[in-house]
């Protein structure tokens, strides 16, 4: 090796040193922001929780108070999504599983939470079986309780949103998750479904930016969450009837993180 | 002040709570309060402190923020915890993030209310 060469490796292996400690730096600065910022917002929503528990409080202030606790919820959730798709997309993020996470729980806790929802006529749980599995519990019901949101968030504006949650054995090595808010859900068009499909961060569908605000980071997240699992999410769908989202999973992951 | 007490009721459960923050540790500790009235509850925001709690008291209860302020001194607060005799299964970890935590740890993420209680009950029950 030349003079010069050994210069341009030293270099190099120099330029590959300073890039890994940037990246390092990144991820961290990642984890400290999602962390300071979502604190307060926890607090705020942990004191109304506190607030809301009270039975002698008068009427429709428990329901705006647990109004202002969901929305509070929910934006520490979009800090999270944000966070974890900025970690994602550097190849900065790792699952925490565990094992015989009951899935059927996690299924009927978020069924629960959107059941009260005003804008939904009915959502019908039907687990056919319980389901153990080896996964992250919470990224888990995250991806759920996303596409369960996006359900009930994006219907046909003059109808209240009818969500089916479905969760049922494949074979003994993946389970599915289907939420289906047919008939009275947006639906996508063959182009939404092709640009869903390419994995466009803050892609909306058009439909979906008339009917309620949002990020585009849920959907994205979420996919890329089931994929970290070794699963994958499904969609079909039609305009202005609704959507089917299948989330398959398997009973054991092999990450690849 | 509660020291170890081994005739302590099954309702008398003692919780310790650690967070660096104390605004929110003490609105924890408010929440804490509202879902178990009848424990006794001990917050601090040092983990020296918490460590030194730990090996003169008996705590059904340990739950802790992961980050307080660097990612990993929630960790240290946990083998620490176990070595005193706490089972691992009495620590409840929160944090915004769950990177690089031990499997072995019941992790909860910092604004999942409803798993909190449910791992809270779990534990106290």
């Amino acid at each position: 090796m030349t003079d010069g060469e050994e210069a341009a490796s030293e270099n190099y292996a120099e330029q590959s040193r300073q890039l890994e400690q940037l990246l390092i730096q990144r991820q961290k600065w990642l984890g400290d922001a999602s962390h300071e910022l979502r604190g307060p917002l926890n607090a705020a929503a942990m004191s109304l929780n506190v607030v809301t528990r009270r039975d002698d409080l008068p009427d429709g202030v428990q329901a705006t108070l647990r109004n202002a606790e969901r929305h509070l919820l929910h934006m520490s959730d979009l800090v999270r999504d944000m966070f974890d798709t900025a970690k994602l997309e550097n190849d900065a993020f790792e699952l925490s599983m565990t094992a015989d996470v009951a899935v059927h729980e996690i299924v009927e806790e978020i069924v629960e939470e959107f059941a009260a929802n005003p804008g939904v006529l009915s959502l019908r749980s039907i687990p056919d079986h319980t389901v153990t599995a080896t996964l992250d519990r919470d990224r888990i019901r995250q991806v759920v309780r996303n596409v369960v949101s996006n359900a009930a968030k994006y219907r046909q504006t003059d109808k209240q949103a009818t969500i089916a949650v479905l969760l049922h054995r494949i074979d003994d090595a993946y389970f599915e998750i289907v939420v289906d808010d047919t008939p009275n859900g947006l639906g996508m068009t063959k182009t939404d479904l092709e640009a869903l499909n390419s994995g466009q961060p803050f892609w909306r569908a058009e439909a979906a930016k008339a009917v309620a605000t949002g990020t585009g980071l849920g959907v994205q997240l979420s996919r890329k969450l089931v994929e970290r699992s070794g699963g994958e999410i499904l969609y079909e769908s039609e305009f202005g009837v609704g959507t089917t989202v299948t989330i398959r999973l398997p009973y054991t992951s092999e990450t690849d993180t | 002040m509660f020291g170890r007490n081994k005739n302590r009721s099954k309702q008398d459960h003692l919780i310790l709570l650690v967070d660096d923050d104390k605004g929110q540790l003490d609105v924890f500790a408010t929440w804490m309060a509202a879902i178990r009235p009848n424990a006794h509850i001990r917050s601090t925001t040092s983990v020296e402190e918490a460590l030194n709690l730990i090996t003169t008291h008996t705590f059904s209860l340990i739950i802790s923020d992961y980050s307080m302020p660097h990612p990993g001194a929630g960790l240290d607060l946990f083998e620490a915890a176990i070595q005193s005799g706490i089972s691992k299964s009495n620590f409840i970890m929160l944090s915004g993030t769950t990177d690089n935590l031990p499997d072995e740890i019941r992790l909860v993420s910092k604004g999942d209310l409803v798993a909190l209680e449910t791992a809270i009950e779990q534990v106290l029950t």
